[in-house]
């Protein structure tokens, strides 16, 4: 019965990581090739205020009289490189304060875990808008500002992971050969955290891609009269009792994303729970 | 979401009071570089404070008198230490906007802030173990895929879409039963206005259900494939005897670093969820503080947030730490 | 009406949920009673934009739209503007000039009480204009009673003030009529201040609500409503959310987009008042190469007002000449309405040598519509391959750099006259554009000293002088939107876009 349960479970597993790979691959052409598909130019005012859907405007118009379908083709391009960049950048630091902290240890680690948690107190959110609100606003700042407010958090779950890599033999007997640390690091102690660093990444993807959206809609993220998703939402909900459309489409799509990148990105994080449970 | 698990760090050597104190006044000093860091910051901030508050019609004499009335003439050591010594004793200064003692303005706004992220807290813990453990229970159900599919779902949704869409759902658009924004009058206690806080509330509890009751779940199929829990089955122990006294106290104990994480998270995520939905706490404030600004109050606010954020995460450290050493 | 515990819940059942809910939690705690009193004694709960900066002082330098819908029920001034834009008497009867226009005798209306129950007389006027006249106030009306010379304001007798001039002044009276320069009792600002307005405070938390109740002692006619709760919201879509599930009567501010989805629904009707309001885009005119005079007409020939119009502004507008609105005795000259016109602009700025203009619109989006004309208005603008970015800022880095922006979205919600004095001039930090014509100087000087059929002449040029040489895009005049619940009665529209001033009417329920 129990291996019964377990195929069936795998089953689902896969299942939920394909569904995943299926949104993720359809936000990723919207993104990639929606640019090349638009019926108009998405900043071009082309009709009356939010105009219902018909033959010229599928998606109708927004809350200026720009076509929908355009503006949504055209908006997740600036949104997915910034999430990338923000993830990108946290788990880069967090894994070199990470594993530097467990490599070095004692006065090194505690000063660098002290720092991480000066940054840990400041909730995501918050940290962003104090910054964003004394440097002012502009896309690449936000991202570089999302990715500094995950560095902590990274940090402590890569620290973690290392330090029982760097406690190893393998590593012991590197450094007691005089390999460089940097050498080190690279060849020996990355190698041993890469499933933690995977399931970091695609789980911080996912919490970019929402705090971006949200900095958007509170005003704070990207300006218009870019088109971007999030902001999408925040411009129209004004007529969203009359014109549902224009800001249940670009909900939609960040869903797809967030939703298909969690599914892969637990699946993953299942699959490696799996693995080293048995080793 | 297995990564807020894992963020908590685990004391060498094993777990003891002197440990926990050292813990302890480590996080009084980190707390200290916090407001160090907060301050700095919000000094920097760009736009002269004086010709803000003045407005468009002032002149340059006018500016410069209300500068120097201000201190912001003086150094920034001297202010940060006029400024912490104030914080300590109670006097945070007035805000700049209109004058009023800081703690006036916050005082009430933090009882709104705490109630509304406190009795959310006490709903979610419950709900979350409840319905993580008959999830658990029920593996692989239609009930189970359901509540794995729709807390995917809520934990990748921004808290703003899930408070609009029930602003849609229940206030303006579609039933029109409970009030669309949470205004609690000035000098109210939040919940002699309980219609008011059920939106933001179920907001809140919505999505850390969907996320604690999803590590319970985890938690206790962990716990029920035990070697312990198959060894009592094999015991022929009965099956509401294993659950009660062995694999539900497992579970919630491995779940509780996580649920103060949660708490964490739940008194920040205020933020959004006070915004959408007009409600007079810390959030708003602010929001509203960066927009206008007022430095004493957005270092008031920021300040209190980030302790209660800070408190919370050192709780779930210690719950963690203690679960290991167990 | 009974707020509590239950709170305005529209539903039996809701309450009943809500009630059983607060048991539950805190049984121990309960509300105090705040029913208020029987018939006609209803309250209007009014939906106002959140200022956490805001005061009860009418004479504050930098009031938002909030505190001066407060102020307007509860001070008044010397004259006041009706509905329809005319002046009339309020706490004057008459003012009287000497012949060279230098000197002036007002005449206080009698018997008129201030809302603590205190005789109005003349020491409170003459009080109250040292205040206002007074450079360490910084009040923000200052610009428009700059020839008022404080040193010789007196009282003659208790019903009588005497003001000296330190240059001839004819529209006294249209001056007097500024929400910002209201009469208040001697020794109560800026601290407590006393109006004698129909309305007194009850209650005020700054940035969060206020209550006003009815004064029973008013002069004039005295409203029906016993009460006015003005509560403040982040935003235009909560107020609109307050609206719709009844926790207000009426949304002090809401966009096209929000009037437009919101009417007919629930029995919610729409107050729009149309009137001179303009919302237009700054160019200053001490940085190239808005200097050049034909890059401005090549802008202003740029924008489609028609779009504006029925884009930016949902159609609640009507378009404009690039020049500010007339008044109801002297409305503005009707010469040949300016269309967008890419050919010349291009022709323009190719003589002007800027073909390849590029700039950014600084906008903080304060009103609706602001970001929105911006918007329009790039997209116009790149027909003629010039490029304009829309800056969106907070509203404090606007005003901290305010009179440096290149290019920038204004409004205007004041009458012709005091614009003329206060942002047409080239001194007044009003005028951000830095616009310095000396036509217009001087024709202003002969408005000043104009009185009847003159003074519309001179305005009809002052109008031409803007349209042809003006420093301002003006596309549009925007209506006034404020949607409120069918139960509301009584309201009128205003000219001057505050129509939350004239309540005497109102009644609110069925």
């Amino acid at each position: 019965m129990n291996g019964n349960l377990s195929v069936l479970g795998r089953a689902m597993r896969t299942g939920q990581a394909r569904l995943g790979l299926v949104l993720l691959s359809v936000v990723g052409f919207v993104v990639l090739f929606g640019h090349f598909l638009m019926p108009y130019a998405p900043d071009t005012i082309v009709g009356q205020p939010l105009a219902d859907p018909d033959g010229s405007f599928l998606l109708g118009t927004d809350i200026l009289g720009r076509d929908v379908l355009s503006r949504l083709l055209d908006g997740g391009l600036t949104l997915s490189w910034m999430a990338v960049l923000a993830a990108g950048l946290g788990v880069f630091l967090g894994c070199l304060v990470g594993l530097t902290a467990a490599y070095r240890g004692g006065a090194v680690d505690a000063v660098l875990m002290r720092a991480m948690d000066v940054l840990l107190s400041f909730p995501e959110i918050i940290f962003v808008l104090l910054f964003v609100s004394m440097l002012g606003r502009s896309t690449l700042l936000t991202s570089v500002l999302v990715g500094i407010a995950f560095m902590p958090g990274v940090s402590r779950v890569l620290r973690g992971a290392a330090l029982p890599v760097v406690a190893s033999e393998y590593v012991l007997w590197a450094r007691a050969n005089g390999l460089p640390p940097r050498q080190v690091l690279l060849r020996e102690v990355l190698p041993g955290v890469t499933s933690p660093l995977m399931v970091e990444t695609g789980m911080r993807l996912v919490w970019a891609v929402a705090a971006i959206a949200s900095l958007s809609y509170l005003g704070f993220g990207i300006a218009p009269p870019a088109a971007d998703w999030g902001l999408m939402v925040g411009e129209n909900q004004d007529g969203l009792s009359v014109a549902p459309l224009p800001v249940l489409a670009p909900i939609t799509l960040i869903l797809m994303m967030a939703l298909g990148g969690n599914l892969v990105a637990e699946s993953v994080a299942r699959t490696v729970g799996r693995t080293e449970g048995k080793r | 979401m297995s990564s807020l698990m894992t963020r908590v760090s685990v004391p060498r050597g094993g777990l003891s009071f002197s440990w926990l104190v050292r813990r302890l006044l480590l996080g009084v000093f980190v707390l200290l570089l916090v407001s160090v860091l907060l301050f700095l910051v919000t000094q920097a901030l760009p736009g002269d404070v004086a010709r803000i508050i003045l407005g468009k019609d002032a002149t340059a004499e006018q500016v410069a008198d209300l500068r120097q009335q201000l201190g912001l003439d003086r150094s920034l050591v001297v202010q940060y230490w006029h400024w912490l010594t104030g914080v300590l004793t109670g006097e945070m200064g007035s805000s700049l906007q209109n004058g009023e003692p800081v703690v006036d303005i916050i005082g009430p706004r933090m009882l709104d802030s705490f109630a509304l992220g406190l009795i959310s807290l006490v709903l979610i813990l419950p709900i979350a173990v409840v319905v993580g453990v008959f999830s658990a229970h029920q593996r692989d159900s239609a009930w189970d895929k359901a509540f794995v599919a729709v807390s995917s779902l809520f934990t990748a949704l921004p808290a703003f879409v899930v408070g609009m869409l029930l602003i849609a759902l229940f206030a303006t658009s579609v039933l029109g039963v409970l009030p669309g924004v949470s205004n609690i009058p000035p000098g109210d206690m939040p919940w002699w206005h309980p219609a008011e806080l059920v939106l933001p509330v179920t907001t809140l509890t919505l999505m850390g259900v969907m996320y604690l009751g999803r590590l319970v779940r985890a938690s206790f199929i962990d716990a029920m494939n035990s070697e312990y829990v198959q060894m009592a089955t094999l015991k022929g122990l009965s099956g509401r005897r294993i659950l009660f006294r062995h694999a539900l106290p497992n579970a919630v104990a491995a779940s509780l670093p996580a649920a103060s994480l949660v708490a964490a998270v739940t008194i920040t995520g205020v933020v959004v969820v006070e915004y959408v939905y007009s409600y007079p706490g810390l959030g708003t404030a602010v929001v509203s503080a960066v927009n206008s600004h007022d430095l004493p109050v957005l270092q008031a606010c920021i300040l209190v947030l980030a302790t209660a954020y800070y408190v919370f995460n050192l709780l779930a450290d210690i719950l963690s730490a203690m679960g290991r050493s167990r | 009406m009974t707020r509590c515990p239950t709170s305005p819940g529209p539903t039996r059942s809701t309450r009943a949920l809500a009630a059983v809910l607060a048991a539950a939690l805190l049984a121990a705690c309960s509300a105090p009673d705040r029913a208020s009193g029987g018939a006609g004694s209803a309250t209007l709960r009014i939906a106002a934009a959140t200022d956490p900066g805001e005061t009860l002082n009418p004479y504050a330098s930098n009031q938002s739209p909030t505190q001066q819908l407060r102020s307007a029920l509860l001070y008044e001034g010397l004259t006041r503007l009706d509905p329809t834009g005319k002046v009339d008497w309020a706490l004057a009867t008459d003012m009287t000039p000497n012949a060279d226009l230098t000197e002036w005798t007002i005449k206080l209306r009698s018997g008129v009480k201030f809302s603590d129950g205190s005789d109005f007389t003349s020491a409170d006027v003459v009080s109250s204009i040292k205040y206002l006249r007074d450079p360490a106030h910084a009040v923000q009306g200052l610009a428009f009673i700059q020839t008022v010379d404080a040193n010789t304001v007196t009282a003659l007798d208790p019903l009588t003030v005497r003001v000296g001039l330190s240059q001839p002044f004819g529209p006294f009276k249209d001056i007097w009529a500024n929400i910002l320069l209201p009469m208040t009792k001697t020794g109560t600002a800026p601290a407590k201040p006393v109006g004698t307005g129909p309305f007194s405070v009850k209650t005020f938390t700054a940035g969060r609500q206020s209550t006003l109740a009815r004064f029973d002692g008013y002069w004039g006619d005295k409203p029906k409503l016993g009460a006015v709760d003005i509560v403040e919201y982040e935003s235009q879509q909560a107020q609109a959310n307050a609206l719709l599930s009844k926790q207000v009567d009426i949304a002090s501010g809401a966009s096209p987009t929000i009037a437009k989805s919101l009417a007919g629904k629930d029995g919610i009707q729409l107050l729009d008042s149309k009137g001179d309001y303009t919302l237009r885009i700054g160019l200053n005119t001490t940085v190239a190469p808005f200097d050049d005079m034909r890059v401005r007409q090549a802008l202003r020939l740029l924008i489609d007002r028609d779009q504006v119009v029925s884009n930016a502004f949902g159609g609640y507008a009507r378009v404009a000449n690039d020049h500010e609105g007339g008044t109801p005795q002297c409305p503005a000259p009707d010469f040949p309405q300016r269309k967008q016109d890419i050919q010349q602009a291009k022709k323009l700025l190719a003589e002007a040598g800027q073909s390849n203009l590029s700039f950014a619109i600084t906008t903080d989006g304060l009103l609706p519509g602001m970001r929105e004309l911006a918007q329009v208005f790039a997209e116009n603008a790149a027909k003629a391959g010039v490029k304009v970015e829309v800056n969106v800022v907070p509203v404090p880095e606007l005003l901290s750099k305010w009179g440096k922006w290149p290019a920038f979205v204004d409004f205007n919600p004041i009458p012709y006259l005091p614009t003329v004095i206060g942002t047409l001039q080239p001194d007044q930090v009003s005028n951000a554009t830095h616009w310095d014509n000396a036509n217009f100087i001087k024709l202003s000087g002969e408005l000043f000293q104009a009185t009847g059929d003159r003074q519309c002449a001179v305005m009809n040029q002052l109008h031409k002088i803007e349209n042809e040489q003006g420093s301002m895009i003006i596309p549009a005049f925007v209506d006034v939107l404020m949607p409120y619940q069918g139960s509301v009665q009584g309201l009128v529209t205003d000219v001057n876009g505050r129509p939350l001033s004239f309540l005497t009417n109102v009644t609110v329920g069925s």
